[in-house]
């Protein structure tokens, strides 16, 4: 689940684990260039700093815009903010390096202590919905900004960050629907044809997937996960499951988890999983040794494989997830604080570098590995058609973009992130215990409805 | 103190027990040490890849640290973290000694009173604080600034406490009484004959001051957001991740935090310690 | 000025010269005047107490009475904030734990402490400091450091289960398992504060007199005994100090735990089964992750009054013995 995912990059020693999906945030390094070309950028019509084409008029002092952003996603944008920057004369983007942590809470106590936010900042969907479902005070709203294209971005996307009153919060830069990365070899190995068509076909229903992890298993040493529970996410999202009903009351011991929770134990128990810890120093040694078949991750997974396996050009694959599932793995938006000192420029800026061809491609192609953009518009580019030799020349990203507008819109709530503790924990007793998984979720929806008082 | 110990000296069989048995434990306790200092000149493969875990140095220490400075600017967390370090501790010694020496020295009206409020407060835990500490910081424009870490430590009760036991140890009231007597001001007392007495002391806690400084993690973690103002701590701690598993960059991290600092202590320990006795309870 | 230097602290020594200065009014204000350099000299610590200590626990006490998330407006909720705590069995778990801790490794820790102290200074004069030194050296590095290395050296397939695995023993999940996880925390602590006591007790032993010793062993006591006897009545305040400072350490545990747990599902609330979940790190959730403020500060409240009754209940059970 998520946590798992998340336990982010400091492997053991995480900083702060801000638990959710970190990594996911991370990976996407948001684009940014400001549209030259860009017509949306000039609704408001700033009067100095002109988005649009022409240049902010001269002022002749610098203005620095802050950004704070993972580190990770600087370097693909400073090429993006160079671009912007010849564009706007005057203009300096100025990039805060944040750790994946606690951005959230920084951002949070600088809008309540009334200063110190920045004119830019690059949250993680699950801290967007912190915003979100709260109103969004001291968020600036986009919608006038993006009212004439809203239909340029991915519908559900957005909706995750429009409050109730319709204001919308952030401009998606990455997005997280999964897929299978799957290791070539793997499959070889097992007497699997290893082509995308062929690794698709093997596991097009959740019971072939488990044929075909037998199979894996029988050649020995190797595993087609490397831990059961991540199924776990997939099952939940592809039933559409929420953790709350709308009442607000906890649901976690319902059929959908519980079964989800069923199939990992089963998983687990038939030793189809390496039953590695997600990110711990094992996993890591597999995945540099290529010994796990299958990783269900989003677009950004990209970026991970390049990071462990640099030299593995032509042994990975990207099939579609069993069952047709569509599962939404993080993502992350660029926003705007009320307080930020130049919105109108900070906005040409976003826009460029996430909603203009131009800036899109030189964000995508500037990282260390590709992602999927919230902005469809952007899926015309050749990268989406162009043969990848890091996966034997599939045009894999491709792939990402086929379901894009089908991703389940799940009900959320604040208390989200104490249910994913509490079936986090739940899991964990189902799958290394061997729990019975209705008791362990029994359990675990009797300590949410505790929590949330 | 002047415990006669002539007759351990022969060396008794228990004696040679004690020694050994100790000596090994000490070991023991230092084995960590060498491990981490051994454990980031390896590559993840080889740390991580086999089974028993390597004992001895492995040849990959100057490409860990390429790494290392490719990905994060680590140097300048060390420089960040002397500068805290060092800012902490001078002004942690000048305003500790002064409250300790008043304490120690002067019968001022209300001095039990406040010294009573000044320990009280190290009765407050830290969580309590937690939460509107940080909202403070917030409204002080302090966040992601060295400021909340240095100034309101600056005069911690417990190092007040401290010098205040040892001046009552170490400094004899007749040398001040000496000193007043020959016209030396308030001031003039304490910085040249409370100061040069006290610094056996001054240097325990001084050293304690600075390792609390150079080891914090907490304050930090909940202060810095920018990478670039990162301690040693939280560099270590956020060195990982992102495109494969860092745990040997981590460990090389964290052995060039803390190994040289390990040295220093080393051989400033035997006065460390006699001065950390000077200032602690005696039974 | 002159009689300032005179007294030396509030020992039984100074009595009589407090005593004196709260005769008059009109003296105490002479002594007030006389001795402002001694004010201006405790004046740092008084005023950054001021600026940046007495708001926050009082801010913290009136958020415990609020719901609030920084960004919609606080709202007042009467002592909901404590009943939930009290309610909550998470943080009863935290707050176990806590207490496990001290028992699995205070416990242990400090008669250890105390032992090897008392081996150092009755055997060991030369090189004293040379142990002193290897045993003191966990204190000065950094948690991020210690915790970074044990959670390798206690990796599934770290070193110390190739230890285990030499000598014949199954290989244990230190990090993934509930007890072997409290037991590797325990380790570390232990570990960690060891040389701390050991220092502070080996002071504390010094100022016995060795004639006490000399006198117990020429009527033949054995070292068991003359330890019974002499040494730990004599070093009672020693012990009741550590005590205190180890058990109010312990009950604030957080970056430990939180480092040794923090690349675990579930993060931040201690790893699987919660099993390194303390009272503080159940605040930094409630805080920092679920942005319940006010939650979090009637946690810290309930936190602080365990608090005091830990430290009364160390008085008393110390405080009386030292009495006698």
């Amino acid at each position: 689940m998520k946590s798992e995912i998340s336990r982010r990059a400091f492997l053991k020693l995480a900083v702060s684990s801000s638990g959710i999906m970190a990594l996911a945030a991370c990976a996407a390094p948001a684009a940014q260039q400001p549209a030259a070309q860009e017509p949306v950028a000039q609704e408001p019509a700033a009067p100095e700093t002109e988005v649009t084409t022409a240049p902010p008029p001269a002022s002749t002092e610098e203005t620095s815009i802050e950004m704070w952003v993972q580190e990770i996603s600087i370097p693909p944008q400073k090429a993006v903010a160079e671009d912007w920057m010849a564009q706007n004369p005057g203009y300096v983007i100025n990039f805060v390096p944040t750790n994946f942590a606690d951005t959230t809470t920084k951002l949070l106590a600088s809008i309540a202590a009334g200063s110190g936010a920045p004119d830019i900042a690059f949250e993680e969907y699950s801290s967007m919905m912190n915003f979100t479902l709260r109103g969004g005070n001291g968020i600036s709203d986009v919608s006038p900004m993006i009212s004439e294209r809203k239909d340029e971005w991915l519908k559900w996307c957005l909706d995750l960050v429009t409050t109730e009153e319709g204001k919308i919060l952030g401009i998606p830069t990455d997005i997280g629907i999964a897929a299978n990365f799957y290791s070539r070899d793997v499959f070889d190995k097992a007497g699997i044809k290893s082509d995308p068509e062929s690794v698709a076909a093997a596991t097009a229903t959740w019971d072939d997937y488990l044929v075909a992890a037998e199979a894996v298993k029988e050649a020995g040493d190797q595993w087609m996960l490397a831990n059961a529970s991540e199924l776990f996410e997939v099952f939940r999202q592809q039933q559409g499951q929420a953790y709350f009903d709308q009442n607000g009351e906890p649901i976690v011991n319902t059929e959908p988890f519980v079964n989800a929770a069923a199939y990992a134990q089963d998983f687990r128990k038939r030793g189809l999983d390496a039953n590695v810890s997600i990110w711990g120093n094992e996993w890591g040694d597999m995945m540099v040794k290529r010994v796990i078949g299958a990783y269900p991750y989003a677009a950004w997974w990209d970026i991970i494989l390049h990071g462990y396996t640099p030299d593995s050009a032509g042994k990975w694959g990207v099939a579609p997830l069993p069952g047709g599932a569509n599962a939404n793995f993080g993502g992350s938006y660029f926003l705007i604080p009320d307080q930020s000192k130049n919105k109108e420029a900070s906005w040409s800026y976003i826009s460029y570098c996430v909603a203009s061809l131009e800036g899109i491609e030189k964000y995508l192609k500037g990282g260390a590995g590709l992602w999927l953009p919230g902005w469809k518009e952007s899926y015309q580019l050749p990268v989406f058609t162009d043969p990848d030799p890091f996966y034997g020349d599939q045009a894999w990203l491709g792939i990402f973009t086929e379901n894009a507008d089908n991703v389940p819109t799940i009900y959320q709530t604040l208390n989200d992130s104490v249910a994913v503790q509490a079936v986090t924990e739940a899991l964990a007793r189902v799958l290394d215990e061997g729990e019975d998984p209705q008791k362990a979720f029994d359990d675990a929806n009797v300590a949410i409805k505790e929590q949330i008082g | 103190m002047a415990r006669s110990v002539t007759h351990y000296l022969r060396l008794h069989p228990g004696t040679v027990m004690v020694y050994v048995v100790l000596g090994i434990m000490t070991l023991v306790i230092v084995f960590p040490f060498y491990w981490l200092t051994i454990s980031g000149t390896h590559s993840l493969s080889g740390l991580m890849g086999r089974f028993p875990p390597p004992l001895w140095f492995g040849g990959e220490f100057w490409v860990n640290l390429q790494a290392i400075l490719n990905r994060v600017p680590f140097f300048r967390s060390y420089a960040n973290s002397l500068f805290i370090a060092i800012t902490s501790t001078i002004t942690q010694l000048f305003f500790c000694s002064l409250a300790g020496y008043a304490f120690a020295k002067y019968d001022f009206p209300g001095r039990k009173q406040l010294f009573f409020m000044l320990l009280a407060t190290m009765m407050l835990p830290a969580a309590l604080s937690f939460v509107p500490w940080y909202i403070m910081m917030g409204k002080f424009g302090w966040i992601n600034s060295f400021r909340a870490l240095i100034i309101p430590g600056m005069a911690p009760a417990f190092g007040i406490f401290w010098l205040r036991q040892v001046i009552i140890q170490t400094v004899p009231d007749e040398l001040l009484h000496a000193a007043r007597i020959d016209g030396a001001g308030d001031f003039g007392i304490y910085a040249r004959i409370v100061l040069p007495v006290i610094l056996p002391g001054l240097g325990a806690l001084g050293i304690m001051t600075f390792m609390n400084a150079w080891n914090d993690y907490i304050g930090p973690l909940i202060i810095l957001s920018d990478v670039k103002k990162f301690t040693l701590p939280l560099m270590v701690a956020n060195l990982s991740g992102w495109g494969g598993s860092t745990v040997h960059l981590q460990l090389l991290g964290a052995a060039l935090a803390t190994v040289p600092m390990l040295v220093v202590f080393f051989f400033a320990s035997r006065q460390f310690i006699s001065g950390m006795m000077a200032g602690a309870l005696k039974g | 000025m002159d009689n300032s230097v005179e007294a030396p602290q509030a020992s039984p020594r100074s009595v009589e010269s407090t005593a004196t200065y709260g005769q008059s009014a009109r003296h105490s204000w002479r002594a007030i005047k006389r001795n402002r350099w001694a004010y201006l000299f405790i004046s740092p610590f008084f005023i950054l107490f001021l600026v940046f200590g007495i708001f926050p626990p009082l801010y913290s006490l009136f958020l415990s009475f609020h719901q609030w998330d920084i960004m919609s407006p606080m709202k007042s909720v009467g002592f909901a904030n404590y009943a939930r705590v009290l309610s909550t069995s998470l943080f009863w778990k935290a707050c176990l734990n806590n207490f496990i801790f001290i028992l699995m490794a205070s416990l242990p820790g400090l008669p250890l402490a105390l032992f090897i102290a008392f081996l150092l200074d009755r055997f060991i004069s030369r090189g004293r400091n040379l142990y002193l030194a290897g045993i003191f050296s966990p204190v000065v590095t950094s948690v991020v450091a210690v915790s970074l290395v044990f959670s390798v050296l206690f990796d599934k397939r770290g070193l110390v289960n190739a230890g285990l695995q030499a000598v014949g023993l199954e290989p244990i999940m230190w990090l993934l398992r509930p007890w072997p996880m409290k037991v590797t925390l325990a380790i570390l602590l232990i570990w960690r504060w060891l040389g701390w006591n050991v220092v502070l007790y080996l002071a504390g032993l010094q100022s016995i007199s060795a004639e006490l010793y000399e006198a117990a062993r020429v009527d033949g006591a054995t070292t068991m005994q003359s330890f019974m006897r002499i040494t730990l009545p004599l070093i009672r305040p020693t012990l009741l100090y550590t005590a205190i400072l180890s058990g109010i350490g312990m009950l604030q545990l957080f970056a430990e735990p939180f480092l040794l747990t923090s690349g675990q599902g579930g993060a931040g609330l201690g790893g699987r089964g919660n099993s390194l979940l303390t009272m503080f790190m159940y605040l930094y959730n409630s805080a920092f992750r679920q942005f319940q403020f006010g939650y979090a500060a009637a946690v810290s409240y309930v936190m602080f009054v365990l608090i005091l009754m830990l430290s009364m209940v160390n008085l008393k059970f110390f405080g009386r013995a030292a009495d006698e």
